[in-house]
């Protein structure tokens, strides 16, 4: 490593292209990463906010109806329950409609319970398995599901999905492009040493070792400070992404895990890369 | 084959177009101790007759014998590096490591070369000493002057120590003093065993040795080597 560094002497900007190409790559990979996962929760985010009604039978009592709020609160997919009994409802109807109604008013309005899913289960074929769960129950009457707002949210993020794959795809492919010319414009700069060394005897895999572990170590330098700024920087705005996509701590793990999965990934690249723009030139 | 045979070439003819022979018909043979001198003016043929002897080109006709091998038998592109080993070429243009310094090019290529640090440093060591390199042993080769670079380049095919020396030119960048230098450890005992082929536009008086004259294509010998 030592003689490549002093050959490498020669052309500083030779070896801080292939340093600040995989410092920049990386940089802009984990940064994609980020933002994508960043979206993605901020999806969830706004799924979670679609609600369904339980209404119950008119007069089903309401032991009936807490006991199968009981049995809803223990399903997977419920994320909170909000029992609403006739006389609130009514309450609500006057507060909203600003109207004071007589006290010899007799209540028609049923019990009735505001349910959130958890956002993984906000599908329509998942909701109407939930529907027709719910619509089992004897004191159920009918189920209301925000059909539109599940079928536009689940064309967005097949939408947001799609775009985000092929977006990274291209990126790879891009990225890879660059790798690619950048080691080659690595071995071109050295390829009078190379020559010179081979007509004086010295063993292909000798030659070859040499500017692959050159090629290498400059570029995992690179992906290593690109690791560190990235992950200084998100730590640095923790609170404000934490703010902006209402991530939890789980979250922000895991984005940070997906962060050191594409450092890795880019480290697989560039060792790809350096095996093929390494060729064996015979003199 | 003969035991001090190093370089057998026989009957060796080579053409860049078809049209034109850059040599017709040579026939060389390099054994150990011997100084050969080949003389020839520019686009003589004498950068291909080295060239066939480092099996960088290949002769239409005719057979390339190095250490005993045929080198038309060599498959494998690594045994031909593996035989280049055997040989330390001096090259008219030095082909040194620009930006290492004078230590850093003895040492890299000797360690590229596999050889072992106790057998190449004390040879560095006296050819440092012996070529006048002491003092620049330091400077980057890019700062050199080229009879430094020569001397250099000299440095490093005898710190390699391979049975085969070739030199193409290498006292063209010499001043007086250092062309003798040099003709002292080409005469003495370092390179007794060795068999060094010398290609040269002029002849070198001061040097023993076989002298022959590339022209047409052809090798001829002078067996009159007096200049009276």
């Amino acid at each position: 490593m030592g003689y490549i560094t002093k050959i490498l002497g020669k052309n500083k900007t030779l070896s801080g292209t292939c340093f600040f190409t995989s410092f920049l790559l990386t940089l802009v990979l984990v940064l994609l990463v980020l933002v994508f996962l960043l979206i993605n929760c901020r999806f969830n985010v706004v799924k979670s906010r679609a609600h369904m009604y339980i209404i119950f039978h008119e007069n089903a009592p309401s032991k009936k109806v807490d006991d199968v709020c009981m049995r809803v609160k223990s399903k997977e997919w419920i994320k909170s329950l909000n029992l609403i009994s006739s006389k609130q409802a009514l309450n609500m109807v006057e507060k909203n409609m600003g109207v004071k109604l007589p006290r010899h008013f007799s209540n028609p309005l049923p019990y009735s319970a505001d349910i959130f899913v958890k956002p993984r289960f906000l599908k329509e074929k998942e909701m109407n398995s939930i529907k027709n769960e719910l619509l089992r129950y004897s004191s159920v009457e009918d189920v209301l599901l925000p059909s539109r707002l599940i079928m536009s949210y689940e064309h967005s993020y097949k939408h947001f999905l799609s775009f985000s794959l092929l977006f990274l795809c291209g990126f790879i492919i891009i990225e890879i492009a660059i790798f690619l010319l950048t080691g080659r414009l690595f071995y071109l700069n050295l390829r009078e040493d190379v020559l010179t060394l081979k007509l004086l005897g010295c063993s292909s895999e000798k030659i070859k070792l040499l500017l692959m572990s050159g090629l290498f170590l400059i570029g995992f330098a690179g992906i290593v400070l690109a690791a560190v700024t990235s992950l200084g920087v998100v730590v640095f705005i923790r609170d404000f992404i934490q703010n902006l996509a209402f991530l939890g701590n789980s979250d922000f793990l895991s984005a940070c895990g997906f962060s050191l999965i594409a450092v890795l990934f880019n480290i697989f690249v560039l060792f790809l890369c350096t095996l093929f723009a390494v060729r064996n030139e015979k003199v | 084959m003969v035991e001090e045979e190093l370089v057998l070439l026989e009957d060796i003819y080579k053409t860049y177009d078809r049209v034109n022979w850059v040599l017709q018909g040579v026939n060389l043979c390099l054994k150990k101790g011997d100084v050969i001198k080949i003389i020839g003016d520019e686009g003589s043929g004498k950068s291909t007759l080295l060239k066939i002897i480092l099996c960088s080109i290949y002769p239409e006709r005719g057979r390339v014998n190095i250490m005993g091998a045929d080198t038309s038998e060599l498959k494998k592109y690594e045994h031909i590096l593996l035989l280049r080993q055997y040989i330390s070429v001096f090259f008219e243009n030095f082909r040194l490591f620009e930006y290492m310094n004078v230590l850093d090019n003895l040492l890299f290529i000797n360690k590229m070369r596999g050889r072992k640090k106790t057998a190449f440093m004390p040879l560095i060591e006296r050819f440092l000493s012996q070529l006048d390199l002491r003092d620049v042993f330091k400077k980057k080769v890019i700062f050199l002057s080229p009879g430094e670079k020569a001397r250099l380049s000299l440095a490093m095919i005898f710190s390699l120590d391979a049975p085969i020396i070739l030199a193409d030119e290498p006292f063209r960048c010499l001043s007086p003093s250092s062309v003798g230098k040099v003709i002292d450890i080409l005469k003495g005992d370092f390179c007794k065993d060795k068999g060094i082929l010398l290609f040269s536009g002029k002849e070198l008086s001061s040097l023993e040795g076989k002298s022959f004259v590339l022209n047409g294509g052809k090798l001829y010998g002078i067996y009159n080597q007096d200049p009276g």
